[in-house]
């Protein structure tokens, strides 16, 4: 009985120590972009760009881009890659504890997935604002 | 009295310091580069064992992924330099897996071809599937993602007895 409530404690108190690493992994990023200069925008900015569509670029004809193309619009929900349609898990920390827990996952994916959608990186500004509004859900 | 206590002292420490090199090991392994190349490629599609291509085309892959079929899947250097070894020295021509040579035999001369569904040897191994499954079927986005028909695609298992088709409830009769 003792050994089964020392346990709990034990996974309780290594969920608590995950949960504080991925708020400290957010928090230096963001720490980070606000040190390159101009304010960052926030999450409600980021939700209100979240469906923002671009055109595809010339040499890769083909529907209008998003966010929202691959992940939805429910970032708690599951996600779909464009091209493959391979099913992307979901990005809301809340459902997928995954999620934002290592810096340079996150940074790979930013430049990876800007590119993809405006034709180029996001600025320190924009990548604030969608990293607050991504580990707020 | 003095020396079992030291000893009790001396083992306390053994133990302990097994267990958070231990602790530590199971945290944070080093990702092997076959475990790199599964995790890395598998986020977008099947992560294609090396065999199915000329170690040619892997290094013409592995050098372009800033304009990836239309995509920027770009790695960090070390990453990069580590799945590219790893394809290279498994692949078609280098590896020791039989469909490599399947594969090989199957090219004619020295082609490096970048898609794999493109390869004659993957196009034969595919002709008894009739094109109406493949093109009409809303399910099937596209076949660079085999596990949507081969349930042991990750793991190279592509039996054609565990096939089963989205959408299509026997495909051989249909």
């Amino acid at each position: 009985m003792r050994d089964t409530v020392r346990s709990i404690l034990v996974l309780f108190g290594l969920l608590t120590v995950a949960d504080v690493c991925a708020a400290s992994v957010v928090d230096d990023l963001l720490a980070g972009y606000q040190g390159s200069g101009a304010p960052l925008y926030d999450a409600k900015w980021a939700e209100a760009n979240w469906s923002k569509k671009f055109p595809a670029p010339k040499d890769e004809p083909g529907a209008e881009r998003s966010c929202s193309t691959c992940h939805t619009t429910d970032l708690k929900a599951k996600g779909k890659h464009a091209t493959t349609g391979k099913a992307i898990d979901p990005l809301a920390p809340s459902v997928n504890k995954e999620r934002l827990t290592e810096a340079k996952n996150i940074e790979k994916w930013f430049k990876r997935n800007c590119t993809w959608v405006l034709g180029r990186e996001c600025t320190p500004q924009e990548k604030g604002g969608f990293l607050q509004f991504i580990s707020s859900q | 009295m003095l020396l079992p206590r030291r000893l009790l002292k001396v083992s306390l420490g053994i133990a302990l310091a097994v267990g958070v090199s231990e602790a530590h090991s199971a945290n944070a392994p080093a990702d092997s580069a076959e475990a790199l190349h599964k995790k890395e490629c598998s986020t977008c599609h099947t992560a294609y064992q090396a065999y199915f291509l000329p170690a040619a085309s892997w290094e013409k892959i592995m050098a372009g992924l800033n304009k990836h079929f239309g995509e920027n899947a770009e790695l960090g250097a070390e990453e990069q330099a580590a799945i590219t070894q790893y394809l290279v020295a498994n692949a078609a021509d280098h590896g020791k897996d039989k469909r490599g040579a399947r594969v090989m035999s199957a090219l004619s001369g020295k082609e490096t071809p970048l898609r794999l569904t493109e390869t004659p040897y993957i196009i034969k191994m595919h002709h008894e599937v009739p094109k109406k499954i493949f093109v009409n079927n809303p399910k099937l986005k596209s076949l660079s993602d085999c596990g949507a028909c081969h349930p042991g695609a990750a793991n190279g298992n592509y039996d054609e007895h565990q096939v089963k088709i989205p959408g299509t409830k026997n495909w051989e009769k249909d």
